[in-house]
């Protein structure tokens, strides 16, 4: 059941009403809802990871009242240790133990040795690194003491599962989540009107641009080696569309429908595109997963405390693992490792942290300057995107390679009966809406609020794209 | 809660405002633009004369090169192959035909493994005729059978657009809106295929069905219409396995004209079933000579 599907605008509704009309008693009722919902829309998937989700949730929970109550250090780090080990090792065999058999199996293999891997047939559980995250989070809280550890199942199974972030985020900390639920929610109109704005302007973005550059994007991507210069270069820029999208469309969608149940979630996008370097995008992009390795990786590894050879390591440590932590291919692993690349001046310049302020443009040469920062920018992510969408390291080296020797920018007929070149008026125009609207969450609220909701539900309906139905990419994650 | 519940209900009433602005926008655009595709090209011949119309699948459509039946004979052809068409979709034709008072000499029908079909309906067509859902009977008849959501199509405002956008939905109707043309009027309806790239693994089925329903339905309806149908055959490659149920077909159809083996080279045929250009080119010039021409 996805967002953007016709089962969900039936079961969002349902809920709803059930919450405000029909357990709206007590926090209890409240919480219960909410979890009986977010179960029966986890199963929707297949029922039979529910009870990996129960699981990990009742092990996070039971292990955090272990620990808070251990008399001993041994004890305390004993049952830390066992919960960090199960979420771990739950994810190791679900989503990497077949790349790292595959992997073992090809280095053996090279040295002359013929292996097989052992691999096994298993799906990748969906939401299992958002929901193994929330868990880790937590459970480290308390062995940190940063937090006490939550008695009622209830309430911590609510923000472990909660429905809006179960399945691709943001990753919810248990400082942010847990105090909301653990009071009864009044009914804000104020706030509900926000969430319906923002679930709107989610779907604009899912439906009209992330799956419309998704076409123009697979049919290059795809087709990669018949392609001309032109194409290939429109191919990256619709894919680093289509992802930011699809991506910050389903948080946009999270955050909007949570706050109609009166809960507020983390950010998880600002505006990522108008980043004016690398440091500051990845402040703008997937905030979330970029704080949740700053607090429990870099900031543990020593973090920017030591010296400059330590600041160097722990930076490309939490790109590898947050480039990893995205699948179980090499292409994510160098796709950080790119990106901790791009780092690497800023931090040897100390210009990681000069980029703070929001974004503003003046009729000035220093302007220009931050225009042209942007471009560039923009363009290196672009150049990292390439390796996050294609197939393999060396497909992705061959489809930079084909940019520079093809040289040839004739709009081009794509296999799926479109032109390269057609939807670039589009993303202009969903450019300058977000540029407008950089210092808000979303772009419709405000002055003339309902022009811009008509104007969103006509360009969801007339300018989506329904037919060839592409689940949200960040679910597989 | 009421205040928002208001707002949710504007919201909602505004929604359903949008989708039939939206249908009656695009279905008003999809009818006044000029022909963009083959539905739309037939639906504006509405009372003129054409002198020979192709009716069958995609194997009509890509090996009647209509223009040079008027080259060589001086009269008007157009080719309605649709892909993936069944003698249903043929028979929709006909009677869409009949519908817009189309005067005709003649109407070559290709017959060929698609007698044995009597399921199912080419999305190709489906995909044309929908913004003509409420056109006439007869494509409310020919969705009344192809659709399985036809009630969501017909009922909810703007769904078909949805439902079917790769084809219908925006981009098409900006393309009708500004009246871009495409090659289908330009060439009446043929569709060239280029190279030479088949395997020999093309087989025509072993058995022959005892009847055809919408066969059937074809032969009555020009008969009661009076209208010149001619059933025909259109080449296959030499490999073809099975080439004996057009023997089979011919017995079954005696005025059958079996043009099945008309093309022996190779190199004159995309695949086992379908013509390229140069063999559409030969197979038109020896159709015109066997039956267009008045000897």
């Amino acid at each position: 059941m996805f967002f953007n599907s016709l089962s969900f605008a039936l079961f969002l509704p349902a809920v709803f009403l059930l919450y405000w009309f029909v357990f709206n008693k007590t926090k209890s009722t409240q919480n219960l809802i909410l979890i009986l919902a977010s179960y029966y829309f986890y199963s929707c998937w297949d029922w039979r990871f529910l009870f990996l989700l129960v699981f990990s949730t009742f092990l996070d929970y039971y292990t955090g009242i272990r620990i808070e109550k251990a008399k001993t250090e041994t004890a305390r780090k004993f049952w830390f240790w066992l919960s960090i080990a199960v979420n771990l090792g739950f994810l190791g065999i679900f989503k990497y133990y077949n790349f790292f058999a595959a992997s073992f199996s090809e280095l053996v293999n090279g040295f002359g040795l013929q292996t097989s891997p052992l691999l096994l047939n298993v799906i990748l559980p969906v939401g299992i690194s958002f929901y193994t995250f929330h868990g880790l989070s937590y459970v480290i809280d308390i062995y940190l003491k940063r937090i006490k550890a939550e008695y009622n199942f209830i309430d911590y199974s609510l923000f472990v599962s909660y429905f809006p972030l179960l399945v691709a985020g943001p990753i919810e900390r248990a400082t942010h989540l847990l105090p909301q639920v653990k009071v009864k929610r009044s009914f804000d109109f104020e706030k509900a009107k926000e969430g319906i704005y923002q679930i709107i302007w989610g779907l604009v973005k899912k439906v009209v641009i992330a799956d419309t550059c998704a076409t123009y994007a697979n049919a290059i991507f795809d087709n990669y080696e018949s392609m001309n210069s032109l194409s290939l270069l429109l191919g990256t820029v619709y894919f680093a569309f289509q992802i930011y999208g699809d991506f910050s469309g389903y948080s946009d969608m999270a955050l909007g429908m949570s706050k109609l149940f009166g809960l507020d979630l983390l950010r998880n996008f600002n505006y990522p595109y108008f980043s004016r370097d690398i440091a500051e995008f990845w402040r703008r992009w997937h905030i979330s997963l970029s704080t949740w390795f700053r607090d429990y990786l870099y900031i543990p590894l020593g973090g920017s405390s030591g010296g400059m050879a330590m600041k160097i390591r722990n930076t490309f440590v939490i790109f590898l693992v947050s480039g990893f932590w995205h699948g179980a291919n090499w292409t994510f692993i160098a796709w950080g490792f790119i990106n901790a690349l791009y780092f690497l001046p800023l931090l040897l310049l100390k210009k990681n942290r000069s980029n703070m302020e929001t974004v503003s443009l003046y009729w000035n040469w220093s302007s220009l300057k931050v225009i042209l920062s942007m471009i560039s920018t923009f363009a290196l992510t672009c150049l990292a995107w390439i390796f996050f969408r294609a197939k393999s390291i060396g497909e992705a080296f061959d489809y930079i390679g084909r940019i520079f020797t093809n040289q040839s920018f004739l709009p081009q007929y794509l296999e799926n009966e479109r032109y390269s070149y057609e939807i670039i008026l589009l993303i202009i125009a969903f450019i300058l809406v977000e540029w407008n609207s950089r210092t808000q969450t979303e772009p419709i609220s405000g002055r003339y609020s309902w022009v811009k909701v008509t104007l969103c539900i006509m360009a969801i309906i007339a300018l989506g794209t329904y037919s060839d139905y592409k689940e949200f990419i960040y679910f597989q994650f | 809660m009421k205040k928002f519940i208001k707002h949710m209900m504007l919201i909602f009433f505004g929604l359903i405002v949008i989708l039939l602005f939206l249908d009656f926008s695009f279905t008003t655009v999809y009818e006044n633009s000029e022909p963009r595709t083959k539905f739309q090209y037939l639906r504006s011949l509405k009372n003129k004369k054409v002198d020979y119309i192709f009716l069958g699948s995609s194997r009509v459509e890509n090996s009647i090169v209509s223009k040079l039946i008027r080259d060589k004979t001086g009269k008007s052809a157009i080719n309605l192959g649709f892909q993936a068409s069944k003698m249903s979709d043929i028979y929709t034709v006909l009677k869409l035909i009949k519908k817009y008072n189309i005067k005709t000499d003649k109407i070559l029908i290709q017959v060929d493994y698609i007698f044995n079909i009597e399921d199912g309906c080419s999305n190709i067509l489906q995909y044309e005729l929908m913004p003509f859902i409420r056109e006439n009977e007869v494509t409310q008849e020919y969705f009344n059978r192809c659709l399985i959501n036809k009630k969501e199509i017909l009922y909810t405002p703007f769904y078909r657009y949805l439902h079917y956008e790769p084809k219908i939905g925006f981009r098409e109707f900006f393309l009708n809106l500004i009246n871009k043309k495409t090659s289908i009027v330009k060439n009446n309806g043929f569709v060239p295929l280029q190279g030479n790239s088949f395997e020999h693994n093309n087989s025509l089925p072993s058995q022959i069905i005892s009847k055809n329903k919408y066969f059937d339905g074809i032969k009555t309806f020009a008969e009661i219409n009076k209208m010149p149908v001619i059933f025909f055959c259109v080449p296959f490659c030499k490999h073809t396995k099975n080439l004996i149920f057009i023997k089979k077909l011919k017995q079954k159809i005696p005025e059958l004209y079996d043009f099945s083996g008309v093309i022996n080279n190779d190199k004159m045929f995309k695949n086992c079933s379908h013509l390229n250009q140069n063999g559409a080119n030969d197979f038109t010039k020896y159709l015109i000579e066997k039956m267009l021409i008045d000897k």
